[in-house]
């Protein structure tokens, strides 16, 4: 009988939405700003939340909250930038976070199920929880199988 | 939305200083360049030179303005921003076309360092709208593309539908948008 693929260990970001925690691999983890770093301005796609702009870059913040959460999640604290590797160019982007983020070294990921969506990537067995592990680009494209025909968001300005 | 579009676009700002107007509509706050602005005129001052306009496929244009011996097409600038509604209390006329745009309020001219593209991820109107990210201070505001206001076709559509037509109410007896 064959063992379940383990892949290779690594190290991860956990952050807490809504009632779960995710995680992201932590080689893709930018930094961690605080929400109030964030700027919102007039736009017609209810995906993004706004920008935040570090390190002379302008980062947008994808809204996951209600396709992770399950709803709109009304106080966030931190904003977890993560960068992607697309060819030779590095990405940056941003998503939302409620709480305390937790970094977890050596870890080993088990494959998630069929039933899970496409952008989770794989799973960590932490004890007592399931984390689920995110593909970036995957969460992004799901994203964008979300109509954009709802409200305009209204853009807000949020002081540092 | 990809993140293959989030890259290096937006990495730098174009290095120049460039003199803007600050503006309000709906109460978000927007940056125009100052040398896209022949005028600022108060909706009031206005009276008896607008006149009720409209085309049923640019409902963003509710009247014409007449200055000199031109003829400008008034954008309501909460229409077009899909703002929520306000009372716009000021006009700005474009340099160089037919648009005016009316606004909330001006808040200030003054100069940014600078101008970041909008990261790609922003894939909608806004594209159109923005020419890039300013930062101000603190804030990081949308720099408008003037050009959008009004585009090329839908001039000709407005004059098309006779867009020279004048008759009396002022622009300041509209208040709230749709």
């Amino acid at each position: 009988m064959t063992p379940p693929a383990i892949s290779a260990r690594k190290s991860f970001v956990l952050f807490p939405l809504g009632a779960k925690r995710f995680a992201v691999p932590a080689d893709n983890v930018v930094e961690l700003v605080g929400a109030s770093f964030l700027h919102t301005f007039q736009h017609s796609d209810p995906r993004l939340l706004g920008v935040l702009v570090t390190r002379g870059r302008v980062v947008p913040v994808l809204d996951v909250a209600r396709m992770l959460a399950g709803e709109s999640v009304a106080e966030l604290k931190f904003h977890l930038i993560t960068k992607q590797h697309v060819g030779e160019t590095t990405g940056w982007t941003a998503l939302p976070v409620q709480g305390e983020c937790e970094i977890i070294a050596d870890l080993e990921t088990f494959p998630a199920s069929a039933e899970h969506p496409p952008h989770v990537a794989s799973l960590l067995l932490l004890v007592e929880e399931v984390v689920e592990v995110l593909d970036l680009e995957r969460l992004a494209a799901s994203l964008s199988a979300i109509p954009s025909d709802a409200e305009p968001l209204r853009g807000v300005e949020v002081h540092a | 939305m990809r993140f293959a579009d989030t890259r290096q676009p937006s990495a730098r700002p174009v290095p120049r200083a460039e003199p803007v107007i600050i503006f309000l509509v709906g109460g978000e706050t927007y940056a125009i360049a100052a040398s896209a602005v022949l005028e600022i005129g108060s909706t009031d001052g206005m009276s008896g030179v607008a006149s009720p306009f409209s085309h049923p496929a640019i409902p963003k244009v509710r009247h014409t303005l007449q200055r000199g011996r031109r003829i400008y097409y008034v954008v309501n600038g909460c229409t077009y921003f899909h703002s929520a509604p306000s009372r716009p209390s000021m006009v700005l006329l474009l340099c160089g076309s037919r648009t005016a745009v009316l606004v909330d309020r001006i808040e200030r001219m003054t100069d940014i360092a600078g101008l970041w593209e909008l990261p790609q991820a922003f894939a909608g109107e806004e594209r159109g709208w923005y020419r890039g990210l300013a930062r101000l201070g603190e804030r990081v505001i949308p720099m408008v593309n003037p050009a959008s206001f009004l585009t090329t076709s839908e001039i000709a559509m407005l004059e098309e539908a006779g867009g020279g037509v004048y008759a009396k109410p002022s622009i300041s007896q509209e208040h709230a948008t749709p």
